[in-house]
C-alpha cells in the first residue's frame, strides 16, 4: 500500500527588479559576460539523508549517491561590428568581427571567410589580442590555422583584413564560426567530446554561425557607434547601484565632413562623473574653454568642428548608477 | 500514470540500489530528466528518464523514495537533500508534497517565509535561486512495508 504524500503546489516567486534596472540589464545585454553557467565537466553529486526514531533514539540513513557530469553545451555567436564599412580606395581594410563563446566550456572554433565577389581576397584575419577595437599590424598576430580558442563565455574580435583596391563594387564579407567539438541540430550529441570527458551537446545556436559586413563605394553617410562597459564596485561587471558606466561612441567619418558635432545625454537614473570625456584618449575638461569638450547634468557636446579627411574620433564619458 | 495529456512518467528506470540497507527504513535518490520525443502526428510528449547528460538550463527531478521494510510503523521521518552547488532549486514537483525549504541550512520553512541577509546587513525575500537545502517532515508514520515518493524541480545552472 504505497504511503501518498498530499499533493501541494509550490507559490514561486519571480524576482523583480526596478524598472530603471530592468532598462539597465536589457541594455546592456550585449555588454555583459555570459552568466555563470556550470562548467561542462563539473561532477554533480546529490546524496539524501532520511532520519526517523526507533527504538527510541534517532536513526540516520543516506541514500544512494547520484553523480552526474554536466555536459558541454556548444553555442557560439559571430557579430559584424561594423555592418557597413566605407572602402577608401588602395587603403588596409579592416573587418571587425566578434565571436563569442556562449557555451560553458572551452572550445575551439573553425572560422571561414567568404567574399561575394571572386575578386576580393581575404588576406589574412588577425586576432584583436589587446582588445582595443583597432587593428594594429604589430600587436594583432594573423590567425593560422583559421581557429580560435576561446574558453566559456570569452569573447574575441578578429579583423578580416582585405586590400581596399580590390573592391571594385559593393561586395559583402561573410564570417562563419563553427565549434570544433561539433556542430548542427540543437540537441545533438556528441559522445565525449566535451570538457573533461563530458559528452558535448549542440545548443540552440547549432554551434554554428555567420555574420555579413558590406563594403561599400559610395561615400558613406558619417555613423556613430556606441557601445558600453560596465564596472561595479565589486570589481563585477553588474549593472548595480554605484557601477561606473563608461561609454564609447565611435564617429565614423568616410570622407571630409564640415560641422561635426556628437551630442550625448547623460541617461536617466545616472549621473555624469565629473572630468570623465574624452576625445581620442585625450581628457577634455568638462567646462567651456579651448578644448572642444563641454560636459554638465544633463548632456556631453564634443564640437568638432570642419574636418578635411575621413577618420574615425572616440568619444569617451562615465556616469555613474544611482 | 498521465501527468498531463502530453506528458508522462517513466519510473521504472535505474532505481539505485539503497545505500542504508541496515535500518528498516531504506531512502534511495535518483535524478531524472525530460525526455522531448516528437510523435508522427507532431504531439510532444515529454518523459521524465534518468538523467544522464544535463547542460546548463537543463530541468532536473530529484526525486527521494523511502520504504519501512521493517515490521514496525515508523514515525519522525525526516528526508533531507542538500541542494548541490551546481543546482538551482525551482520548486516541488507536481506530484510531490511541497518541501520545507532552506537558504541557510539552519532556519527551513516555506519560501515566501524565507529572507536572505545581504553585506550591508538588510535582508530580502528569498528566491528559489538562494535555497541551498530541501526537507520534507512526513506527518504520519509510515506503516510496515509502506513507500511513498517524494521530489523536487531543479534546473542546471
Amino acid at each position: 500500500m504505497p504511503h501518498r504524500p498530499k499533493s501541494v503546489v509550490a507559490a514561486q516567486r519571480k524576482p523583480r527588479l526596478p524598472s530603471l534596472w530592468l532598462m539597465l540589464l536589457l541594455a546592456l545585454v550585449t555588454a555583459m559576460p555570459a552568466s555563470a553557467a556550470v562548467p561542462a565537466g563539473t561532477p554533480i553529486v546529490n546524496t539524501a539523508a532520511l532520519t526517523f526514531e526507533a527504538n527510541g533514539s534517532t536513526q540516520r540513513v543516506a541514500s544512494n549517491t547520484v553523480t552526474l557530469l554536466a555536459a558541454e553545451l556548444l553555442d557560439v555567436t559571430i557579430q559584424a561590428e561594423r555592418p557597413s564599412v566605407a572602402v577608401q580606395s588602395a587603403t588596409q581594410l579592416a573587418v571587425p568581427f566578434l565571436v563569442t563563446n556562449s557555451g560553458n566550456g572551452p572550445q575551439t572554433f573553425a572560422l571561414t571567410i567568404a567574399s561575394s565577389q571572386q575578386a576580393i581576397a581575404v588576406d589574412r584575419v588577425a586576432l584583436d589580442r589587446n582588445r582595443d577595437a583597432t587593428f594594429d599590424a604589430a600587436g594583432d598576430p594573423t590567425l593560422a590555422p583559421l581557429t580560435l580558442q576561446l574558453a566559456a563565455g570569452e569573447q574575441a574580435r578578429i579583423f578580416v583584413l582585405i586590400d581596399g583596391a580590390q573592391v571594385a563594387a559593393a561586395a559583402t564579407i561573410t564570417a562563419t564560426v563553427t565549434a570544433h567539438a561539433g556542430s548542427g541540430a540543437a540537441g545533438t550529441v556528441f559522445a565525449g567530446a566535451g570538457a573533461n570527458g563530458s559528452d558535448a551537446v549542440v545548443g540552440a545556436t547549432g554551434a554554428r554561425a555567420s555574420a555579413v559586413s558590406t563594403l561599400s563605394l559610395a561615400v558613406a553617410q558619417p555613423t556613430l557607434a556606441k557601445s558600453q562597459t560596465v564596472k561595479a564596485p565589486d570589481g563585477s561587471s553588474w549593472a548595480i547601484r554605484g557601477a561606473i558606466i563608461t561609454y564609447t561612441l565611435v564617429a565614423d567619418l568616410p570622407g571630409p565632413t564640415r560641422g561635426v558635432t556628437i551630442d550625448d545625454p547623460i541617461p536617466a537614473g545616472t549621473a555624469y562623473l565629473a572630468d570623465s570625456l574624452a576625445l581620442d584618449a585625450v581628457a577634455l575638461s568638462d567646462r567651456a574653454d579651448a578644448d572642444p569638450g563641454t560636459a554638465d547634468a544633463a548632456a556631453i557636446h564634443v564640437r568638432l568642428g570642419d574636418l578635411a579627411t575621413a577618420g574615425s574620433h572616440i568619444v569617451q564619458f562615465s556616469v555613474r548608477i544611482l | 500514470m498521465y501527468l498531463r495529456s502530453t506528458a508522462f512518467w517513466v519510473m521504472t528506470g535505474l532505481l539505485a540500489a539503497p545505500a542504508g540497507a541496515a535500518g528498516p527504513l531504506q531512502v534511495t535518490a535518483k535524478v531524472l530528466t525530460e525526455q522531448k520525443t516528437r510523435a508522427a502526428d507532431g504531439s510532444v510528449r515529454v518523459a521524465l528518464v534518468p538523467a544522464r547528460r544535463v547542460v546548463p538550463g537543463d530541468r532536473v527531478v530529484f526525486v527521494l523514495g523511502y520504504r519501512n521494510t521493517g515490521s514496525q510503523p515508523i514515525g519522525n521521518i525526516v528526508l533531507d537533500n542538500p541542494v548541490p552547488a551546481a543546482i538551482a532549486y525551482r520548486g516541488p514537483s507536481q506530484s510531490s508534497a511541497a518541501p520545507d525549504v532552506s537558504v541557510d541550512g539552519k532556519t527551513y520553512g516555506p519560501l515566501a517565509t524565507l529572507r536572505v541577509r545581504l553585506a550591508d546587513g538588510a535582508t530580502r525575500a528569498a528566491a528559489p535561486d538562494d535555497v541551498t537545502s530541501v526537507r520534507w517532515r512526513l506527518a504520519n508514520t509510515v506503516p510496515a512495508g509502506a513507500q511513498g515518493q517524494l521530489s523536487f524541480q531543479a534546473v542546471l545552472k
